[in-house]
């Protein structure tokens, strides 16, 4: 007895938009009569074109869309992978086609050049895009107006556009915007900028692995949480962060460069690479959760008193960046008075120096209850040694987490040692994990 | 009262005793602990799904259904469905109109994409003919008709 065919249609049409792509949602159409007109319905369709644009592929797009008459579109996606060619009018059309039909969420992908003019006028002013991503398109020329009214998130991937301020363009016509994600943008423009102004933005993530080295500019009195990835930028500009919660900088890094070169500014003045970290570092300065890659640690060697005070710091991790890095730690902590909890994730412990001379942050003292070393290698003594300063000066402290890298053998010495420890605090608790 | 009977040969058995709809945490039980085991194979929770919901619906008299070969895995997520459906049903019977009316219907509404979301795992990369053999569903096109239906949608088939 076939049951699943007795559901109804919303029900089947809502399992087949399930489906990865419209296309496996149309091979249900042989299994019977009833399945037949079915998959046009779904309110998800998603076109991947990972061969030649054959007329096949036109008359399938054409012919869902043509039999999708009364349900909503919710979400559309068009994708063109590899550097398949496609009749730009005609892909503008399905594309005007589903903002018609009130599309909320739209994904577009193409790895083609000429691409300028694929997305119609009307897109620019969408009332229902709540969420839009753009892949690969190129040179894209950006309307007089612009305004996505329900437009919360919005992710461009190796994206140019025609005009330097084409980003704050589309930026100032988002006026609930939350989320805007950025890799790999393509600057087209020289000097090569990218400035991002919005009052209502959130999470702001900019990534880029082989991109130019940036200008780069965040004006965002709502932004909470920044994440950095992968980036050169010869100079950061910070404004407004005001309501910042959370900074990702894990996947940081600077170029060998970084540490040697100087840069030049428009006018020949010399830019330190000193000060790039500078301007960085001062516009995050209301952060409560920090992570950074111990590649970071790096700068803070460079001033020999605190930079700043990151008043409200709670939290801080230290993610590995396969570089070596040694110093940095104490001047770090001498940054962040209210510290409350310092994680060391995989490989970072054991690459650290220290110098237990060095005047004793005061974030020990007061604030300081959780440690947690996630690699911790007991056979070199520098590491013992500062695991002995931390207990013996953070006097606060409620747990303290370790995880040895040796096997279980050694690790039972190591716990051993590290229980025996003198413990200025008298409710430390140290656990071997 | 509906009470699930379970029969580990068989399979499933449903009873509707008087007008209230319950279940019978034991067996509920006894199915999560086979589900955990991975006993049984095929699909068919739909159909379970479908006429446990015709039976609640209908409002029908007392009546006992054999429900044989039925995976345990999709047999409990029905019965959970169930379960949450006539718990809101009933919560909107005795609640008087107010804000909390909303979150039964809010937290069904999660399971609801939960079972479509199983469903659809179900479906995905199977063949036609697998396809009609999970759900047992019957193909009643006429070869030069299927043809055609393929001809429809040629780029899908390719």
């Amino acid at each position: 007895m076939d049951r699943l065919s007795d559901l109804p249609d919303f029900l089947l049409s809502d399992i087949l938009s399930r489906l990865p792509t419209t296309a496996e949602a149309a091979r249900t159409s042989v299994l019977s009569t009833r399945w037949r007109y079915l998959f046009p319905s779904a309110t998800t369709l998603i076109f991947i074109c990972d061969r030649r644009v054959s007329d096949h592929f036109v008359a399938f797009v054409d012919r869902v869309l043509l039999l999708h008459s009364r349900a909503p579109i919710k979400r559309f996606a068009l994708a063109f992978r590899d550097e398949i060619a496609f009749e730009i009018d005609l892909v503008c059309g399905w594309i005007s086609h589903v903002l018609e039909r009130g599309v909320e969420k739209l994904y577009f992908e193409t790895r083609r050049e000429r691409t300028a003019n694929v997305l119609p006028t009307r897109f620019f002013t969408s009332k229902t895009l709540t969420k839009l991503t753009l892949c690969g398109l190129c040179n894209v020329i950006i309307p007089n107006e612009v305004c996505f009214s329900s437009l919360k998130s919005l992710h461009l991937e190796a994206v140019s556009f025609k005009e330097r301020d084409s980003v704050q363009c589309i930026l100032s016509g988002c006026i609930v915007l939350e989320d805007l994600f950025i890799v790999n943008y393509i600057p087209m423009h020289f000097p090569w900028e990218l400035s991002i102004s919005n009052l209502s933005l959130k999470w702001l993530t900019i990534m880029g692995f082989d991109s130019e080295t940036l200008r780069i500019t965040v004006d965002a009195p709502s932004l909470v949480y920044l994440r950095l990835s992968g980036l050169n930028a010869e100079s950061y500009s910070l404004i407004n962060l005001q309501s910042l919660v959370i900074v990702d900088f894990q996947d940081m890094v600077f170029g060998v460069e970084f540490w040697i070169d100087v840069f030049l500014d428009d006018n020949d003045n010399i830019l330190q690479p000193r000060d790039i970290a500078v301007d960085l570092l001062t516009g995050i300065r209301n952060v409560q959760s920090l992570r950074l890659s111990s590649y970071f640690l790096r700068i803070f060697t460079l001033f020999d008193e605190p930079l700043l005070e990151y008043q409200n710091l709670v939290v801080l991790e230290i993610r590995n960046s396969d570089d070596e890095c040694k110093g940095g730690l104490s001047q770090l902590l001498r940054m962040t008075p209210k510290l409350r909890t310092l994680i060391f994730r995989w490989g970072v412990f054991e690459q650290l120096t220290w110098d237990p001379t060095e005047k004793v942050a005061s974030c020990l003292f007061s604030h300081l209850k959780v440690i947690e070393i996630y690699s911790f290698d007991g056979h070199q003594t520098t590491q013992m040694d500062m695991i002995q300063y931390f207990l013996k000066n953070a006097s606060v402290l409620e747990s303290l987490k370790v995880r040895p890298k040796k096997n279980v053998q050694e690790q039972t010495e190591i716990a051993k040692k590290l229980l025996t420890l003198p413990r200025e605090s008298k409710i430390c608790n140290v656990e071997i994990i | 009262m509906l009470i699930f009977l379970f029969d580990r040969g068989q399979g499933f058995r449903v009873r509707k005793i008087d007008g209230v709809v319950d279940f019978e945490e034991d067996y509920v039980a006894e199915l999560r602990w086979r589900h955990i085991r991975g006993g049984g194979s095929g699909g068919g929770g739909v159909a379970l799904w479908q006429t446990i919901k015709h039976m609640i619906e209908d409002g029908c008299a007392d009546t006992e259904i054999p429900l044989p070969n039925v995976n345990s895995q999709t047999l409990s997520k029905v019965l959970e469905y169930c379960k949450k459906h006539v718990e809101a049903a009933a919560d909107k019977e005795t609640e008087p109109e107010d804000d909390k009316e909303t979150e039964p219907e809010d937290d069904m509404k999660a399971w609801d994409t939960d079972f479509m979301k199983t469903v659809a795992d179900m479906m995905k990369g199977k063949s036609p003919e697998e396809f009609r053999k999970t759900f047992n569903i019957k193909n009643d096109y006429t070869p030069e008709e299927e043809a055609e239906v393929k001809k429809e949608n040629q780029w899908a088939f390719e």
